[in-house]
């Protein structure tokens, strides 16, 4: 499909919502490239979509929040740790496959926290995730 | 995010998790599939953050543009 110049103009609203066929996309992200004020139109409708779709926010499970944990900085590990009555024991660390505990009861919790490689005996920095044991 | 902040996670997750999980699940329904499509539009979002170019835009636009995006590749499949 070829479109002509001035078509690409009506092109902003399907591209804003990434609701083109590839060959368009292709075709329009080029046009964008030297079309000041289809670039401002696509800025505004991708603005005002995102404003839109906040009245459908919806809150998801809580434990997306560790699945989604970004990569630790240079030379920290994610450690975790098992807090309960009896005090704080380390229960390992986090990668990316996640981690198995065991020997965890009702009325614990479980936090992270960041620390240096290799661990540490006890934490030493503000969990960034902290969860209780569910029953 | 980009320089792994964890305030700053925090922070955008608090702002980004919500609308990107309410849009994913509009479209596709299913809440197992939505939570596994939001985390990884979530996980693109802190992979591509340091081509984050708050001229051109809103984060919560770039990172709903990214859910969207992944939205229509699920749906094609």
């Amino acid at each position: 499909v070829k479109l002509a110049r001035d078509e690409m103009h009506v092109l902003t609203g399907g591209y804003a919502l990434d609701a083109l066929a590839p060959q368009e996309t292709d075709a329009f992200e080029r046009h964008l490239q030297h079309c000041g004020p289809c670039e401002a139109e696509v800025r505004g409708l991708r603005e005002t979509a995102a404003r839109l779709a906040l009245a459908k926010a919806r809150r998801p499970p809580a434990r997306l929040q560790q699945r989604v944990l970004p990569a630790p900085p240079d030379g920290r590990v994610y450690q975790v740790w098992v807090i309960g009555p009896a005090g704080t024991r380390s229960a390992g660390f986090l990668s990316g496959t996640g981690l198995a505990l065991t020997g965890v009861r009702a009325g614990e919790r479980v936090g992270v926290t960041v620390e240096p490689a290799g661990g540490t005996s006890q934490p030493t920095t503000t969990p960034i995730v902290l969860v209780p044991v569910p029953v | 995010v980009a320089r792994g902040d964890h305030r700053a996670f925090e922070l955008v997750y608090g702002k980004l998790a919500d609308p990107v999980y309410g849009l994913v699940r509009q479209v596709l329904r299913d809440p197992a599939q939505s939570e596994e499509v939001a985390q990884e539009v979530l996980l693109e979002v802190w992979r591509s953050a340091s081509r984050f170019d708050p001229d051109r835009g809103s984060a919560a636009a770039w990172a709903l543009t990214i859910a969207r995006r992944r939205d229509c590749m699920e749906v094609t499949w």
